[in-house]
C-alpha cells in the first residue's frame, strides 16, 4: 500500500513543503493539477504543462514519484471567468502533461463543476468513455472518485456515489474499455457526508477499489479534516476501526491519500511542519494497520515479543493460521513458562535465530524494545503487531 | 386520485376512537396507518419497560381494537397499514425481553393485522451490524424473525413491510437495515418465492432516506411492484423531525431541498397505485391544538397535489431533479 501526500507542489521557486516531503522520506507525491490553474494557463497564455514543469523536474531529479496525477475541476467562479473552451482544454492539456511527468493513475472528475447546470448523467457517460483512447495511449489508469449529485443544496447519491449504480457504470466503461481501466477513489469523506456505511462500501466496491482519500468530516460538511479528529463528546463521527478492518479483510493494497490540502494551507506558517509530521503519522498509523496480517503472511516464520495481552490476541486472531516459533519477555520469572500455547524464552535466545525469522514485539513499547533488539546485534526484521483493531 | 392515509397517532385516542377517525374523515383522508407502536414505545423497550399491553391475550387486544375497527368502517377510513412496535429485538437485553418481544409482540400484531383486516404490517429489521460485523450476518438475524411470523402472514394475505432505516452516531445519521434496494427486491423476491406468497414486501420511509441521501429514484424504481406501503414525511437533511413535505429548505433560494420530483417520477415509472400514506404524527404536536384540522386538511392537501403530479402527464423533469 502507497501513501500519496496531496499538500505539496511548486511552480517557480522549491516551496517549504515539497522540502518537508523530502526530509520525510515521501517517495509518491500527487501531481495535482487543480494547483496549477494559474491565470495565464485558463487566459490561455501558458500550456499546464509548462506551469507544472519545473514540480515534475525536480520530483524527478529527487527521486519522487509523481505516479497519480489529479486532473483539473473548474467551478462555478471559474466557468463565469474564463472560455468553456479553453477550461476544456486545460483539462486535455492535463493529461499530456501527466505522461509527461510518469503517471500511471489519473484521478479524474467530470470537469465542470456547475451547481446550477450539472452534468447529465449521458454526459458524465460520454466523458469517461471518450478517455478511453487516450488512456490506452498514455498507458493510464483512470481513477473516478465517487462525488455526490445536489440538489438544491442538498446532497444525494447518484450515477458517482450510489454504490450500485457507481459499480454498473464502472463495469460497463470496463466493457466498453475492453480491460480494467476505471476503478474506483473511494473518497471516505463524501461517503459519511452521504450516510454510508463505509465498511459495508468498501466490503461491495471490494477489488473495484484502487485509492482511498481518507479525511474525517462532522457528517454536514465536507471540511477535509484530519481522521480522529472530528469528535463530539468523545465519540468520534467516523468510526475508523471498522473501516480498517474491512480495508484489511480485503487485503487492500492500493493507494492513500490523505487529503487535508485545505486545513495544511491554512496553517500558520511556523506550524505547517510539525502538522505535515502529523499527518504523515497519521498516514502510517492507517498503513500499518491495515497491513496487519499482510505484512504477518510476508514470514515465513516469526517470534514474537512480549508475553501478555498483545501476544494472547496474537494467538486468538493469527495463532493458528501463522504459528510463532515462541515468544520472549523481559521479565524473567516468566522464562521457561508457556503463555497462550507458546514457550516463552529470554530474549537472547533470539540471537540463535536465522536472520529472516521475523520478530513482532506484542507491546506497547514499541521504541524501547526496537533500540534493545538493535542494540543485541539483531539483523531480524523487526515488526510491530498491534491489538487495537482486531 | 390515489388514497391518502395518515398515521393514527396523536389523532386516534382509545378513550374515543370514533372521534378521531371522524377528524380523520372530516380532513378528508380516506386511510390510515394504525400506530400499534404507540401501545409499545420504543424508548421503553430498549428501557427494559414493556408494560402489559401486549400480555392480554389475542382475543383481550382484539376486543380492545374492536372500537377502533367499527369506528374506522363507519368514517369510512380504510386501515391500509399497520406499525408493529420495535425494535422487536434489543441485542444485550436480557433473554426474557426479546423472548417477550418475538413470541408475544410479534405474534399478535400479527393477529391484529388480521383483526383489523390490515393488509400491511411494517416491521423494522434488527440493527445487529455494529454486533456482527456484517449487513449480510444482521440480515440474517432478520431474515430468522420474518420467519418466524411468514406462515401467518401467508394464510391471512398479509403482507410484512419492511422498512429504510437509518443509525445515529454522534448525531450524524447513516444507513441502517434496508438501504440497499437491490439486495432488498432480492430478498424479498426470494421470500416470496420460498412462501409461494406475497409475504414480503416493502416500505419506503423518504424522510429516512433523506437523511442518508439516498438515490429516491432509483430506489423506488429498483423495488417496483415489490413497493407496498409509504411513510411519507420531510426533514432538514440531518434530524428524523417528520414534518410536512416541501417545508425545508437550505439555499438563500430557498427551493426545497427534498428531491420530491425524483420521488414522483418514480411513482409515475413504477405505477405505483397504493395508498400515498403520511408519517407526520410530529406536525400535529408542532403545530397548536388550534389548528390541528388545518393541519390535518393541509396534510390531504399535500397528497392531493402528489396524486396529481404522479397520476397527470409523465414528469417534464430535468436531470437536475436527479
Amino acid at each position: 500500500m502507497r501513501i500519496v501526500t496531496g499538500f505539496t507542489d511548486f511552480q517557480d521557486k522549491i516551496s517549504n513543503s515539497y522540502k518537508d516531503a523530502k526530509r520525510y522520506g515521501l517517495d509518491n507525491i500527487l501531481l495535482d493539477f487543480n494547483h496549477f490553474k494559474t491565470e495565464a494557463v485558463l487566459e490561455g497564455e501558458e500550456k499546464v504543462q509548462y506551469i507544472a514543469e519545473k514540480f515534475i523536474h525536480q520530483s524527478k531529479a529527487d527521486g519522487i514519484e509523481l505516479i497519480v496525477a489529479r486532473t483539473p475541476v473548474f467551478g462555478d467562479y471559474e466557468l463565469s471567468q474564463y472560455a468553456a473552451y479553453r477550461l476544456e482544454e486545460v483539462f486535455w492539456e492535463s493529461l499530456e502533461a501527466a505522461n509527461i511527468a510518469g503517471a500511471s493513475y489519473l484521478l479524474v472528475e467530470p470537469f465542470f463543476n456547475d451547481e446550477k447546470q450539472p452534468w447529465s448523467e449521458e454526459h458524465i457517460l460520454d466523458f469517461y468513455s471518450e478517455l478511453i483512447p487516450v488512456a490506452k495511449n498514455y498507458g493510464f489508469k483512470i481513477l473516478i472518485r465517487n462525488v455526490p449529485d445536489n440538489y438544491n443544496g442538498n446532497w444525494y447519491r447518484g450515477l458517482l456515489s450510489d454504490k450500485n449504480r457507481f459499480k454498473s457504470m464502472l463495469d460497463s466503461l470496463n466493457e466498453k474499455a475492453g480491460e480494467k481501466l476505471f476503478s474506483i477513489a473511494l473518497d471516505m469523506g463524501t461517503a459519511n457526508l452521504l450516510g454510508n456505511n463505509i465498511p459495508e462500501l468498501i466490503r461491495d466496491w471490494g477489488s473495484d477499489i484502487t485509492m482511498i482519500l481518507v479525511s474525517e468530516n462532522n457528517g454536514n460538511a465536507d471540511e477535509k479534516g484530519v481522521p480522529f479528529t472530528s469528535v463530539t463528546k468523545g465519540i468520534s463521527t467516523i468510526d475508523w476501526a471498522p473501516i480498517i478492518k474491512t480495508l484489511r479483510e480485503i487485503d487492500f493494497d492500493g493507494f492513500m491519500l490523505i487529503d487535508v490540502t485545505e486545513i495544511y494551507w491554512r496553517m500558520p506558517e511556523p506550524l505547517k511542519k510539525a502538522f505535515f509530521a502529523f499527518v504523515l503519522q497519521v498516514a502510517e498509523y492507517f498503513k500499518w494497520q491495515i497491513n496487519l496480517e499482510r505484512t504477518i503472511r510476508k514470514y515465513d516464520k516469526r517470534v514474537l515479543f512480549g508475553a501478555g495481552n498483545m501476544c494472547k490476541e496474537y494467538m486468538e486472531h493469527y495463532g493458528i493460521e501463522y504459528p510463532p516459533m515462541y515468544t520472549c519477555d523481559n521479565n524473567s520469572s516468566l522464562w521457561g513458562k508457556q503463555a497462550f500455547g507458546l514457550n516463552i524464552k529470554s530474549p537472547e535466545e533470539l540471537k540463535k535465530l536465522d536472520t529472516e525469522v521475523a520478530i513482532f514485539i506484542c507491546n506497547t513499547f514499541y521504541e524501547e524494545i526496537t533500540v534493545q533488539l538493535k542494540e543485541m546485534g539483531l539483523k531480524n526484521p523487526i515488526e510491530r503487531f498491534n491489538d487495537e483493531i482486531l | 386520485m390515489l388514497d391518502i392515509g395518515v398515521q393514527t397517532k396523536n389523532v386516534v385516542y382509545d378513550d374515543n376512537p370514533a372521534e378521531g377517525f371522524k377528524r380523520l374523515a372530516d380532513a378528508g383522508f380516506n386511510c390510515c396507518d394504525f400506530s400499534l407502536n404507540a401501545y409499545l414505545y420504543n424508548k421503553d423497550i430498549y428501557a427494559g419497560k414493556l408494560n402489559g399491553f401486549f400480555s392480554k391475550s389475542t382475543e383481550e387486544l382484539c376486543e380492545f381494537f374492536r372500537p377502533h375497527k367499527e369506528a374506522a368502517k363507519a368514517n369510512g377510513i380504510r386501515i391500509n397499514q399497520m406499525h408493529m412496535p420495535y425494535p422487536i429485538f434489543v441485542p444485550d437485553a436480557n433473554d426474557g425481553i426479546n423472548k417477550f418481544l418475538l413470541n408475544q409482540v410479534a405474534p399478535k400484531s400479527m393477529e391484529i393485522a388480521k383483526y383489523l383486516e390490515c393488509p400491511n404490517i411494517v416491521i423494522h429489521g434488527f440493527k445487529l451490524i455494529e454486533k456482527l460485523g456484517s449487513e449480510k450476518a444482521e440480515w440474517s438475524k432478520t431474515a430468522e424473525f420474518i420467519d418466524s411470523i411468514a406462515p401467518f402472514a401467508a394464510e391471512n394475505n398479509i403482507v410484512i413491510c419492511m422498512e429504510n432505516l437509518y443509525s445515529g452516531r454522534n448525531g450524524h445519521m447513516i444507513e441502517g437495515p434496508g438501504c440497499d434496494p437491490v439486495k432488498a427486491a432480492a430478498r424479498i423476491d426470494e421470500f416470496n418465492r420460498k412462501y409461494k406468497a406475497e409475504v414480503l414486501g416493502f416500505c419506503f420511509d423518504i424522510g429516512h432516506a433523506n437523511l442518508v441521501h439516498l438515490d429516491f429514484y432509483d430506489f423506488l424504481t429498483t423495488l417496483g411492484p415489490r413497493l407496498k406501503v409509504l411513510h411519507l414525511h420531510d426533514n432538514d437533511g440531518e434530524r428524523d423531525l417528520h414534518q410536512l413535505p416541501f417545508t425545508f429548505t437550505k439555499t438563500r433560494d430557498n427551493t426545497c431541498s427534498t428531491n420530491w420530483p425524483a420521488f414522483i417520477k418514480a411513482m409515475q415509472d413504477i405505477k405505483f397505485d397504493g395508498v400515498l400514506s403520511f408519517e407526520t404524527a410530529p406536525v400535529l404536536t408542532s403545530f397548536p391544538e388550534e389548528l390541528k384540522d388545518d393541519a390535518l386538511k393541509m396534510i390531504v392537501k399535500i397528497g392531493r397535489y402528489l396524486s396529481d403530479q404522479i397520476g397527470g402527464p409523465q414528469c417534464q423533469l430535468t436531470e437536475k431533479n436527479f
